[in-house]
């Protein structure tokens, strides 16, 4: 129950964040995605079931206050927050870097996924797709060194997914 | 060998079919559908909340400006420091007194323009979305809006109300991919449809291949009977005609009059008059926006 508390308390925080402050900060036309980051420490400390619930409905909130299309973002983010917490096992206790470039690399993919979603359905161009990806993975970057350890530690607070350990024999 | 509570996999592979039903729903749903209702309540309970937030940050950022400003006054004493501060400060809150009460007076001689009725509003949030461009204003039902109104500022058309709860509503901008709007060149009267191509700014594209369109061209919005947008709306300009395509008619680009970026002030057409016959027997060319 607390764990969801934190969950809701983490997107509201980043929506209103997203949608005001930073809004108005643009980085060459684009805007950061807070909500990336989040969803890749909360993959890297929860797991990918969290991560997957976390990202789902992360997503369709943004999706349904942010105007249409709903469930793109939705779609997006339950594929990364389950695709990180599937690899994380590779990647826990790295170095911070690994983890920092690892968000860099997780809002590329977002961008790129959602936009080629959209160009499927004809609501976007591959011109703006390709561009605007890197742009918000450099944005990302600059935020994720305050906003990743603060997520982390936050669910990290929460208790862990319980593991039922089967003794063989 | 271990076993987890819930089987990862499984949960994802729902999420996901969720995922695609919620995007299928939203593009098969009728106006007052579902996902629409549910777009309603988040923008009803996000939308204080946002409001809120504006009213405090704006004040900080003056606050900034004021800090920054400060630093080329060093050589005058501490109390001359403090009442230029408070004079500026005070002449910072006119200047934008005065430049929102001009903005204001654009934006009512724009809707005198059309003849249009109009209630007043001020953007409070914009989409944090790299894909959607959609801003928050804080006017809703109890002003009278609602679903499918043109808005509008003093540049021009800004977009449609998509949502709309008592206090907020949700304005879908025309650079927005799916938007959609009949449009006419206003020398000579090309009819066609303007679309949203996000930060790229909009394109038109004209009815019947060959129609004349030239750089510079004012397009306008092209009302009709049912439609959306009041007839006669400055858009934009053009700025670039594409070569033709076989078979296929030209794109233009337009540079939009109404700046996406820096939205503040805007007025909601909640009445227009009826707009004028139809050119070419009354083609229907509005899309409506998907």
């Amino acid at each position: 129950m607390r764990r969801v508390l934190v969950f809701a308390g983490v997107i509201v925080v980043a929506l209103l964040l997203e949608s005001t402050v930073l809004a108005s900060i643009r980085l060459g036309g684009a805007r950061p995605d807070l909500l990336v980051i989040a969803v890749v420490a909360v993959a890297m400390t929860a797991g990918p079931t969290s991560a997957a619930c976390f990202g789902f409905s992360a997503g369709l909130v943004a999706d349904l206050l942010f105007a249409r299309p709903v469930g793109v973002a939705a779609l997006v983010y339950t594929c990364l927050g389950f695709a990180v917490g599937v690899g994380r096992v590779y990647l826990v206790g790295s170095r911070a870097w690994v983890h920092l470039l690892l968000t860099g690399a997780a809002s590329l993919a977002a961008v790129w996924s959602a936009g080629l979603v959209l160009r499927v359905l004809d609501l976007s161009s591959w011109a703006f797709v390709a561009r605007t990806g890197p742009l918000v993975a450099l944005y990302n970057l600059l935020l994720a060194p305050v906003v990743y350890p603060l997520v982390r530690r936050l669910v990290a607070d929460t208790a862990p997914e319980r593991v039922y350990r089967w003794q063989g024999g | 060998m271990y076993q987890r509570s819930h089987n990862p996999r499984a949960v994802v592979v729902v999420l996901v079919l969720a995922a695609v039903v919620v995007i299928t729903v939203d593009f098969r749903q009728s106006p007052g559908g579902p996902v629409e209702r549910l777009q309603e309540v988040t923008g009803a309970v996000f939308g204080p909340v946002q409001r809120g937030l504006a009213t405090v940050l704006r004040p900080v950022g003056n606050a900034v400006g004021a800090v920054g400003e400060l630093g080329g006054l060093r050589s005058e004493n501490r109390r001359l420091q403090a009442e230029v501060q408070r004079l500026r400060g005070a002449e910072r809150a006119n200047q934008e007194l005065a430049g929102q009460n001009q903005q204001l007076r654009a934006t009512l001689r724009m809707a005198a323009r059309c003849g249009c009725k109009t209630v007043g509003a001020t953007v409070v949030a914009s989409s944090g979305s790299n894909f959607q461009w959609s801003v928050t204003i804080d006017a809703g039902t109890r002003q009278g809006i609602s679903r499918d109104m043109a808005v509008i500022n003093a540049d021009g058309l800004v977009g449609r109300v998509v949502a709309a709860n008592p206090d907020y509503a949700t304005v879908l901008l025309v650079v927005d991919p799916t938007s959609g709007v009949a449009a006419h060149v206003s020398r000579g009267g090309t009819a066609g449809l303007v679309r949203g191509r996000g930060s790229d700014g909009l394109s038109f594209e004209p009815l019947h291949a060959g129609a004349p369109v030239g750089l510079g061209d004012l397009i306008l919005t092209q009302g009709y009977a049912g439609g959306v947008f009041p007839n006669g709306l400055p858009i934009g300009l053009v700025e670039e005609v594409g070569p033709p395509r076989a078979g296929l008619v030209r794109t233009v680009t337009v540079r939009p009059f109404a700046d996406a970026s820096a939205l503040d002030q805007v007025a909601v057409v909640v009445a227009s008059p009826p707009p004028p016959p139809a050119p070419g027997g009354g083609v229907r060319t509005d899309l409506g926006g998907r």
